[in-house]
């Protein structure tokens, strides 16, 4: 064997390892590139010009516009987290479902669902829902192991649904590997957005939602008592405000965001930043139910000028290019003008108000934070492919061992799910989309593997991954957040019927591609 | 004017040189407590409020990107106004908010791990991971980032002010290049910061005083 390629391979391993040794993924990947950088380029296989490229990496990075659309959509699910809106949602759906059986169990998967936009990091999500609904559904009666099965696999659904952050990542990943590829393929080869991830993910997604659902209802038909109706007669009935604030405002600015993606209205990063400014309106109105203040006006003359804009863009030529305006356009630009400005002072209304309830630092705080952890890893990954690949060739390594999978395509992606899989049991969605999309993803679709479809499989497969015992991240996540009475064992158990119907989820968009595929090429036609 | 940066350049280089064996410190407070105990705790404060502060930068760039993007999006749709310059205000808004914050999300350990082994370690076993992490890996990263990126390309850069890639862009793209060393530099400062407070850790322990803060718990938000 040469040289690099054994390198190449105890590069892989060593990073494995030492990633297990806990200390922070996006430093032990760089790190264990440079100790191997430093070993190929003593034995003279890599030369030292090859690191040079790291600044130019780190400024890719920096310029690229379509990661925008990651701290906006961060922002905005923070905001909404600090805000509350999250728990709102959970407590409404499952009072207005909860006199069911199963219901708060559907409650939780459609808030799952929903709370897509706030979080592509699996842990948050599950211990938020964790410590929001688990202790309600066990005091209610529900059986421990449906209750972290639901909990788990909502968890979980928040990656493939969009407007999930993984799937902004996994489409950038994906459209580098498919340009890498198309020159290969002599210019043939289709260019993946996000948009088209995210519209691509959705049939699945949704079938998903309904799979948890009718299973949660087969539970309900046959073994009522592991799902009992909830006990809501102490509790006040729900009044048509609260419902509408709660539940009506989040899904309005949900649907309004995605809407405007998959419809093409706006590109994502537009998208998301409406998310966010929205974001901010909402936590005013929610903070101010509690406690009155006198910026609450403001809130609603700025909804009233957004209305109030889109109203004028309608009817009045408004722009600022044409030099002979009428008079009456000219006054219409004026009130537009006037809109903008309160439209921007209702905005700062919003975070006066997060300040005053001590959550405006505490959001950012940890926007910031996540925004820099997920692109601090892609330059720890940056630094891991310029060795790997740029210095061992390993990127063409892991080509020839694809390509020379038995059973061809169908092989080769066997192989690549299994693996990633397995890799799910200890690294995070993003780390995988950093380091082993770009490395896979090329020669696959070289292969003549449809992009977007491999990438929906992708995040399926790992979505799976983090349900499975022992190891599965979610189920991690659950058992450090779930009360000390709750059986590991339960937890473990309680996973595998959702686990199965994942499988078969999985199965279906494999034999049917259309599933996928279908609805991002009636976007592009 | 650019002779002046130059100079200041230079001057920075040969103060980060001559910095640069500061970061054996946690190692030192560990092999020679006595002498190195007192100088450790008073640069460590220091080294936290530095990511403090540039925390507070990236929260400020985080608001501010929301709102001029939504400035632009009503300036697109319906104004029918664009500028280069205000794309160039987002973009570079997003790329100092994850750069600078880079170091705070270091002390607050907000950086992912790997936790299954690690959940069940002492703490003195962690900080001792930290420890070799930091030496191994953070540091050397840290250092490659900083010297590559002060490469002939980004002197120039300064050294013409070099400005935006189109005619209405924000001519500041020599202040973005150095985002770049900046972002090596106050990571490297935070993990010497971390550094400490591992070696704190080890030494603790090894005189038989609890442990009562187990690294990686953060403190409050």
């Amino acid at each position: 064997m040469e040289i690099e390629v054994i390198l190449a391979i105890s590069m892989f391993l060593v990073a494995i390892g030492a990633l297990l040794a806990g200390f922070p993924v996006a430093f032990t990947l760089g790190g264990v590139a440079l100790v191997f950088a430093f070993i190929g380029i003593s034995l003279d296989v890599m030369s030292v010009n090859d690191l040079k490229n790291l600044p130019s990496r780190i400024e890719g990075v920096m310029r690229n516009g379509v990661l925008v659309a990651v701290p906006f959509f961060v922002i905005m699910g923070v905001v909404l987290e600090r805000s509350r809106v999250a728990e709102d949602l959970l407590g409404i759906a499952s009072r207005l479902l909860g006199q069911m059986r199963g219901g708060l169990g559907y409650a939780v998967v459609l808030v799952g669902a929903l709370l897509a936009a706030s979080t592509g990091i699996v842990g948050a999500t599950v211990i938020t829902i964790t410590l929001i609904a688990l202790p309600t559904m066990l005091k209610q009666g529900y059986d421990p192991k449906l209750a972290t099965g639901i909990i788990a696999s909502s968890g979980t659904l928040g990656q493939i649904i969009p407007p999930s952050i993984v799937l902004i990542l996994l489409a950038d990943a994906i459209a580098n590997a498919s340009a890498q590829a198309s020159t290969s393929l002599g210019g043939r080869a289709v260019s993946v957005s996000v948009q088209d991830l995210f519209s691509g993910a959705l049939i699945p997604g949704l079938i998903l939602v309904c799979l948890y659902l009718g299973w949660i209802a087969f539970n309900a038909i046959t073994r009522p008592e592991r799902c009992p109706p909830a006990d809501v007669s102490d509790l006040p009935p729900l009044k048509a405000r609260e419902v509408m604030i709660g539940l009506g405002a989040p899904l309005a600015l949900i649907f309004a965001v995605l809407g405007s993606i998959l419809l093409g209205i706006t590109p994502p990063t537009e998208a998301a930043a409406i998310g966010a400014g929205g974001a901010v309106l909402l936590a005013g109105f929610r903070l101010s139910e509690d406690s009155p203040t006198r910026l609450r006006p403001l809130l609603y003359a700025a909804l009233a000028s957004a209305a109030l804009l889109l109203a004028l863009n309608a009817g009045f030529e408004l722009s600022v290019k044409q030099d002979t305006l009428t008079g009456i356009d000219k006054a219409a630009q004026l009130l537009a003008f006037l809109c903008v400005f309160v439209l921007i002072a209702g905005l700062g209304a919003g975070l006066v108000i997060l300040r005053r309830a001590r959550h405006l630092k505490s959001a950012f705080t940890s926007a910031s934070h996540i925004t820099s952890m997920v692109f601090v890893i892609l330059i720890g990954a940056s630094l891991f492919s310029l060795v790997f690949t740029g210095g061992y060739r390993g990127d063409e390594m892991i080509e020839g061992v694809l390509t020379a999978m038995p059973g061809g395509v169908w092989g080769a992606l066997a192989i690549t799910m299994l693996v990633m899989f397995v890799l799910g049991f200890f690294l995070d969605f993003i780390e995988i989309i950093f380091i082993i999309v770009p490395l896979v993803a090329p020669p696959l679709i070289v292969l003549g593997v449809d992009p977007i479809w491999l990438a929906i499989l992708m995040a399926l497969n790992l979505q799976t991954s983090f349900l499975t015992p022992p190891f599965g991240f979610a189920l991690f996540y659950l058992r450090g957040a779930a009360p000390d009475e709750v059986q590991t064992l339960d937890i473990w158990r309680g996973a595998i019927p959702f686990i199965g119907l994942q499988i078969v989820l999985i199965i279906a968009v494999a034999a049917i591609p259309a599933l996928a595929t279908w609805l991002p090429s009636i976007g592009t036609s | 004017m650019s002779e002046l940066f130059l100079n200041i350049g230079t001057g920075l280089r040969w103060l980060g040189i001559a910095a640069l064996p500061l970061l054996l410190l946690p190692l030192l407070t560990l092999a020679l407590p006595k002498m190195f105990a007192a100088p450790a705790n008073w640069l460590r404060p220091k080294l936290d409020a530095i990511s403090s502060s540039t925390l507070g930068i990236s929260m400020t760039l985080a608001v501010f990107m929301v709102g001029v993007q939504i400035l632009v999006i009503v300036g697109r749709y319906l104004f029918d106004w664009s500028a280069s310059w205000a794309n160039d205000l987002i973009i570079y808004s997003f790329a100092g908010m994850f750069l600078l914050a880079a170091g705070s999300a270091l002390k607050h350990d907000a950086h992912v791990r790997v936790d299954i082994l690690r959940e069940s370690m002492s703490p003195n076993r962690r900080a001792a991971v930290d420890l070799a992490g930091l030496y191994l890996f953070l540091f050397p990263i840290c250092l490659l980032i900083i010297w590559s990126s002060v490469s002939p390309s980004f002197i120039r850069s300064w050294a013409n002010f070099e400005g935006a890639r189109e005619t209405d862009g924000l001519p500041i793209t020599y202040i973005f290049k150095t985002l770049v060393p900046l972002f090596g530099v106050l990571l490297s400062l935070q993990g010497l910061s971390e550094g400490l407070r591992a070696a704190q850790t080890l030494r603790r322990s090894s005189n038989g005083i609890d442990t009562e803060s187990p690294l990686g718990v953060t403190d409050g938000n």
